[in-house]
């Protein structure tokens, strides 16, 4: 089934009775829900209630045991991992450490979507698929996101050179830099102090 | 009902088959591994940069060890087998022996293990540190194929240089050769050189190549495997990079021996 265009309203992720175990621990059970556009979804539970999961689940990174998800209208239960990339290009994530990657720079890890998402490849090379992005639009758009988690002079940095904080307002600026139409926060403020985590908030 | 025997063979036959499960079901991982990693060679995109900075790994990087070993290996063979030679007054023959023994096995299978335990412990240990700390997920949700992008220049990068390093293996080992037949067992130089080339033949120059490059495959596929299903922290890591050197030596031996056996009686 063809992904449909996201207009106002229109459902983005949906589960329908989604069951996920590992080795015989229920990690989801029969969780069914839906969320259209413009809309902001909450989830709160303990730790190890599945959460993260429910995220990674949401993006095709882990397939469940039984029941059907849709992302962007489009059944991606079974779908296989090189047609889920385009639809992950409309999303974006921070997962729960960050998952920077620790080899590259700030600025390396927040241009990487950009420069490695096909769909994004295509979309600035119409007629040629696999070429990069202008490394000048790239350049452009990876300092003004870092701008706007104030981190805009931290672009030669490796990952370990920063704080828990500022590595998640990385991974923040890496989720949005594409604009994504669907944003996924994987506890964004745990084991931060509360001056980091309304920042981040904010 | 069921008599005692019936539930005997049964029990036995359950127990073998969950005994099985899991080595079959690593096996056929390895294999779709295997087969993905493969079939992108010929797929975009192309990670050129990361194919030539994977042959700096483990190409440029492995060569001071690799000379090392080769240079004595070449110089043990020569002492042990001079004085074997010598009970038939057939030391001048040292160099034919030498050259087979090390263009046919010592230099592709101690190459081959020296990259193994250099290279698929190190691609275990990145890969699994990747893995433990999400950085393989976040790839996949970014929009790159993990396997594309770590495995297959792995896999190109150590199937071109592998055989290289052979070959490297194999000089020094002859040159190491020559030094000790020349300073002491007085030997001339021409002699020794002149019978460890004239001893070999295109079928030994294949099969030292053909190893490496089997082993090679091998290498990069067991070390990327088992870092890529790490699981359980830095412990999960070290637990990765054991089984990958492990699993990776014991098939070098295995299919060292396989190719042999195909070369000595069917080629």
């Amino acid at each position: 089934m063809p992904p449909e265009p996201e207009s106002p309203r229109r459902e983005v992720v949906r589960f329908e009775e989604v069951s996920l175990h590992f080795g015989g621990t229920p990690a989801l059970d029969r969780v069914s829900f839906e969320l259209r556009a413009g809309e902001t979804r909450i989830v709160f539970g303990a730790a190890g209630s599945g959460k993260t999961t429910l995220l990674k689940t949401a993006l095709g990174l882990i397939k469940p045991d039984s029941g059907r998800i849709f992302l962007f209208g489009a059944e991606i239960t079974d779908m296989s991992e090189q047609e889920l990339f385009d639809l992950r290009a409309r999303a974006g994530i921070l997962f729960q450490e960050g998952a920077l990657f620790d080899s590259l720079t700030i600025e390396e890890n927040v241009a990487y979507p950009l420069l490695n998402q096909p769909a994004l490849r295509e979309a600035a090379h119409p007629n040629g698929a696999g070429r990069l992005a202008p490394a000048q639009t790239v350049n452009e758009r990876v300092r003004e996101t870092l701008h706007f988690v104030e981190l805009d002079q931290t672009l030669e940095k490796l990952p370990s050179e920063l704080s828990g904080g500022m590595r998640r307002r990385v991974g923040i600026a890496r989720a949005l830099v594409t604009e994504p139409a669907l944003l996924l926060y994987d506890s964004p403020t745990a084991g931060l102090d509360p001056i980091t985590a309304n920042t981040i908030i904010s | 009902m069921a008599s005692v025997r019936e539930r005997c063979g049964k029990a036995l036959g359950d127990f073998v088959l969950d005994f099985l499960k899991s080595p079959v079901e690593t096996f056929q991982d390895f294999l779709v591994l295997s087969v993905r990693a493969v079939r992108n060679i010929f797929r975009s995109p192309h990670y050129v940069d990361d194919i030539f900075q994977q042959m700096d790994v483990i190409g440029v990087g492995s060569l001071p060890i690799v000379m090392l070993i080769g240079l004595f290996s070449g110089v043990v063979m020569t002492m042990q087998m001079a004085r074997a030679l010598q009970q038939y007054g057939a030391q001048g023959q040292v160099g034919q022996i030498v050259s087979i023994a090390l263009v046919r096995e010592l230099g592709p299978v101690l190459t081959a293990v020296l990259v193994a335990g250099r290279n698929a412990s190190g691609i275990a240990s990145e890969l699994g540190s990747m893995k433990v700390t999400e950085q393989i997920d976040a790839m996949r949700a970014l929009g790159t194929d993990p396997v594309q992008k770590l495995v297959t220049p792995r896999l190109i990068a150590t199937a071109f240089v592998l055989p290289l390093l052979t070959i490297i293996a194999d000089f020094i080992g002859l040159i190491g050769g020559a030094v000790i037949a020349y300073t002491l067992l007085n030997i001339s130089l021409s002699q020794y050189f002149t019978s460890a080339w004239m001893t070999l033949q295109y079928n030994d120059l294949v099969q030292g190549l053909l190893k490496p490059f089997v082993f090679a495959i091998v290498i990069a596929l067991v070390g990327c495997f088992y870092g890529m299903r790490t699981t359980g922290g830095t412990q999960g890591v070290g637990r990765a990079t054991t089984k990958a050197v492990v699993v990776s030596s014991v098939w070098i031996f295995f299919l060292t021996s396989m190719i042999t056996r195909f070369f000595l009686y069917y080629a």
